[in-house]
């Protein structure tokens, strides 16, 4: 089973559809989306409609539940330049999309009498805004994974990728976890500009005491990052959040 | 949000081809598919094929768990002799048909999918599962005892479930009392059958969830299914199983919706 995850498309219509046109190369057999579909970028109503038109089973991010408490502008518009422009873009219908997304998304795998869990989360099981770098304590990892039942949680919201397996076992035995950042699509912080998704690809021998047996591959794609960092600049959006695109930081 | 569910499509191409046209047009957020992909019919590697190029989160049904483990059992409930007989060569010609690149696909498929809201602050749990919780291949009825019912809805920890299995829709409130003393409703939703519908109408079959932004599980009305049932080429399918080695009788379910 190949899973496709995308997370932290924030708005970037260009980015999302250079990852669109890769999964029909990469053909995986189910693609989830990590939240963040909107903020800083000009295109939330076209992504929220292409997540939806393609089926892609999303939950929700920190930026898609501002849409609560930004709203469009009523009379006279604000001429200066906001971040919270690219919230009021929202439309209602959209709106309602982004507010009844679920938090959590977990999938069970029973596939040698012994489950694996696998769960998707925007930020951390904690907190849709806590921020899981790679460099945090292995011993709050292995507290974590272990809390909310995660052999395999993956997770945005830091849009900088990473994989990294530990091992909770005791005594000698084997219970490996695999930590997964999938990177953004829209707004990668890593120095890469490409648009980054990532491939898990699970064998039906996948057990949490062989750390091989769950492959993870990320995906960089080229995309027109100029015509992203130019709708910034010609919108009421801070000119910063093109240089983001540009430079990916 | 708008979730549209189907499950128990077993190998029925015509009828899965005639869903996605129809789910295309009612304009829902998500899909999920609660599986049998295959089984009885003469289309298993086509059917997975369309649910796979769709990247649709599925999970497996004991006829995949079956069929991706090349057992010549699918775990099925058959009743008289003529039953057994039947569903012999039916798992015998799926395991023959399906081919490599498909049956892994079926081997690696989830058992369970859950979907966990928090709206208005408070946790909701939607459980996908194909039988039962506890087994792939327990069935469901609705006639089933009202206790039985809550004990495997909360000690799976889910207030709305969603599943298949037995071909037969249902929508089912569950109402208890918290130990706070506030009510506490839970939902058990039998989704029935694209391909192979048990329930007198032969149309295909699938619902639509609907969970308000507000939903609260101490509300009866926040969350709704709409039961879909939609035309498909039902001949094409029946004319297929008799055209194949697969018994004539499945053709006539075909046609009854029996």
């Amino acid at each position: 089973m190949k899973i496709a995850l995308l997370s932290d498309i924030h708005a970037n219509l260009p980015a999302f559809e250079a990852v669109l046109a890769d999964l029909e190369i990469k053909k995986p057999d189910a693609v989830y989306c990590l939240g963040d579909l909107v903020g800083y970028n000009v295109w939330p109503n076209q992504v929220i409609g292409l997540v939806r038109k393609h089926g892609i089973a999303a939950i929700a991010g920190n930026h898609d539940l501002k849409v609560a408490k930004i709203l469009p502008s009523q009379g006279d518009c604000s001429k200066e330049e906001n971040s919270e422009y690219a919230y009021k873009l929202v439309g209602n219908k959209e709106r309602d999309y982004l507010l009844t997304l679920p938090r959590h998304l977990r999938i069970e795998f029973q596939l040698n009498d012994q489950q694996l869990h696998m769960l998707l989360v925007h930020g951390s099981p904690r907190s849709i805004n806590e921020y899981l770098l790679k460099e945090l304590p292995e011993q709050y990892m292995l507290g974590l994974v272990k809390e909310f039942e995660a052999d395999i949680l993956c997770f945005g919201h830091s849009h900088k990728p990473y994989h990294r397996v530990i091992n909770s076992g005791e005594n000698g035995s084997e219970h490996f976890h695999h930590l997964i950042n999938t990177g953004s699509v829209g707004k990668p912080k890593d120095g890469d500009a490409r648009a980054c998704y990532v491939l898990i690809t699970i064998d039906h021998t996948a057990s949490i005491a062989d750390q091989d047996a769950v492959q993870v591959e990320f995906v960089r794609v080229k995309y027109d990052v100029e015509k992203a960092a130019q709708a910034v600049e010609l919108s009421l959006l801070p000119n910063a959040f093109a240089d983001n695109l540009r430079k990916a930081y | 949000m708008r979730i549209a569910l189907f499950s128990d499509i077993h190998a029925n191409l015509p009828a899965l081809d005639a869903f996605f046209k129809d789910v295309e047009t009612r304009d829902t957020d998500a899909i999920y598919c609660l599986g049998d992909l295959v089984g009885y019919n003469i289309w298993p590697n086509g059917v997975i094929d369309e649910i796979r190029k769709r990247g649709i989160p599925t999970i497996a049904g004991n006829y995949d768990f079956g069929i991706g483990r090349s057992s010549d059992d699918c775990g099925c409930a058959y009743k008289t002799d003529d039953e057994k007989e039947n569903g012999k060569v039916s798992i015998a010609y799926t395991n023959e048909i399906v081919k490599d690149e498909q049956r892994a696909y079926l081997r690696t498929l989830p058992a369970h999918i859950r979907l966990e809201f928090q709206l208005n602050e408070k946790p909701l749990s939607v459980l996908l599962v194909h039988g039962s919780p506890r087994r792939i291949n327990e069935y469901l009825f609705e006639d089933r005892d009202e206790k039985s019912m809550l004990r495997i809805m909360e000690q799976a920890g889910a207030d709305v479930m969603l599943f298949g299995h037995t071909h037969k829709p249902y929508h089912r409130i569950l109402g208890s009392v918290q130990s706070n003393g506030t009510d506490h409703f839970r939902h058990a939703i039998n989704i029935g059958s694209v391909g192979k519908p048990k329930d007198g109408d032969p149309r295909g079959g699938y619902v639509i969830l609907h969970i308000n932004a507000d939903a609260l599980a101490s509300s009866k009305e926040s969350i709704t299914v709409e039961f879909i049932r939609f035309e498909y080429d039902i001949e094409k399918a029946a004319k297929a199983v008799e055209g194949s080695i697969l018994p004539n009788a499945y053709a006539e379910s075909l046609r009854l919706g029996k």
